[in-house]
């Protein structure tokens, strides 16, 4: 999931594109601190705080869960990873340039 | 006829001593002793394990000493504590686990349907029963129907509406029953955690399915800066929600 994470967000880099990253690991932002340095992480992240509250109001129950979103914020794909995510976003970049 | 005799005589003396022992050793007994022996083996295995040279998972040794003891405790509470044990075990006994599963689901619900360790069995079937044939739905469906126990009512309930919201395929009409089940668990179980996660799983059919504008929600980036999702609009956006443990 990682590699491939970075990957596409340096391809994308030139792109309308987001990824955004809600980290439910123990031990506060101290931690993602520095998981993000180790795992040199460079996207939007939040620690979704010990108590998960984004996490829990979206009824995540399994790590991870993913949702791709087109331009307008409407959810269109879910749980998909590495190639599969890459090309979803892909046709919703398409779509987005389109629909200009 | 010396020999016979006193052969005979000696056998009646091991009678007499082994045989109480094994009276008093009922279903309950033996399965306090088999869980004890499970616990202490799985310890070894990991022990075992951490230092590379662990053999079969212990599980499937036991296996078949708690489907003997299902098989002798169908009228014992102890009984369905041995069906309840392999179907949260199964899922470590390979291909054996998977028989021994079925039989364990089919006899739970055949000889321990009263009993209050359904509520156990249907949790244990939103984990454990992705390898039978209909998920466990049939075995599901009757708890649901016919314990009165309110607890196992609602175990079942709930794992049968998640197993349904939890896949991907399921079709509109397992949706919609999947929905009056939650609604059934938030409006009739207030205070209980079945309700609390239905909540959870309704908010998820309501807000969260694909063709839906996904909810907003603030939060705090790396740099303590405060960004919202709508912040994002224009933008094709992954919402990753992970844990690097």
């Amino acid at each position: 999931m990682l590699p491939h994470e970075k990957a596409m967000v340096e391809r994308l880099k030139d792109k309308p594109f987001a990824l955004l990253g809600l980290n439910s690991d123990k031990g506060g932002r101290d931690r993602l601190q520095q998981i993000l340095k180790e795992q040199a992480i460079t996207w939007r992240q939040s620690q979704d705080e010990t108590t998960q509250p984004i996490a829990k109001e979206w009824n995540v129950t399994g790590w991870p869960t993913i949702y791709i979103l087109d331009a307008k914020g409407v959810i269109r794909y879910k749980n998909l990873r590495n190639e599969a995510m890459e090309e979803a976003v892909m046709k919703l970049l398409d779509e987005a340039e389109k629909g200009k | 006829m010396h020999g016979p005799f006193r052969i005979a005589v000696v056998g009646l003396a091991l009678g007499a001593i082994a045989l109480p022992r094994a009276w008093a050793a009922g279903p309950e007994d033996e399965l306090k002793k088999l869980t004890a022996d499970y616990q202490a083996a799985v310890q070894e295995y990991n022990t075992a394990r951490q230092k590379g040279n662990a053999g079969r998972h212990p599980s499937i040794e036991f296996l078949a000493k708690f489907q003997d003891l299902a098989k002798k405790g169908r009228k014992s509470e102890a009984g369905a504590e041995a069906d309840l044990w392999i179907i949260q075990n199964a899922r470590f006994a390979g291909a054996e686990g998977q028989k021994a599963l079925a039989g364990a689901v089919e006899d739970a619900v055949e000889n321990h349907l009263p009993s209050p360790k359904m509520e156990a069995v249907a949790g244990a079937l939103r984990y454990g029963a992705y390898s039978l044939p209909d998920r466990g739905e049939s075995a599901l469906r009757k708890i649901m129907n016919r314990s009165s126990v309110k607890e196992a009512k609602a175990a079942a309930m709930f794992t049968l509406a998640t197993m349904i919201c939890d896949d991907d395929s399921s079709d509109a009409k397992e949706k919609t029953e999947a929905r009056e089940l939650l609604e059934s668990l938030a409006k009739d179980y207030p205070g209980t955690r079945y309700a609390t996660q239905a909540k959870g799983y309704l908010f998820e059919l309501d807000n969260l399915q694909i063709g839906k504008t996904a909810p907003d929600f603030t939060a705090k980036d790396q740099d303590d800066k405060t960004f919202k999702l709508s912040d994002y609009r224009g933008k094709v956006v992954v919402v990753d929600f992970w844990g690097f443990w």
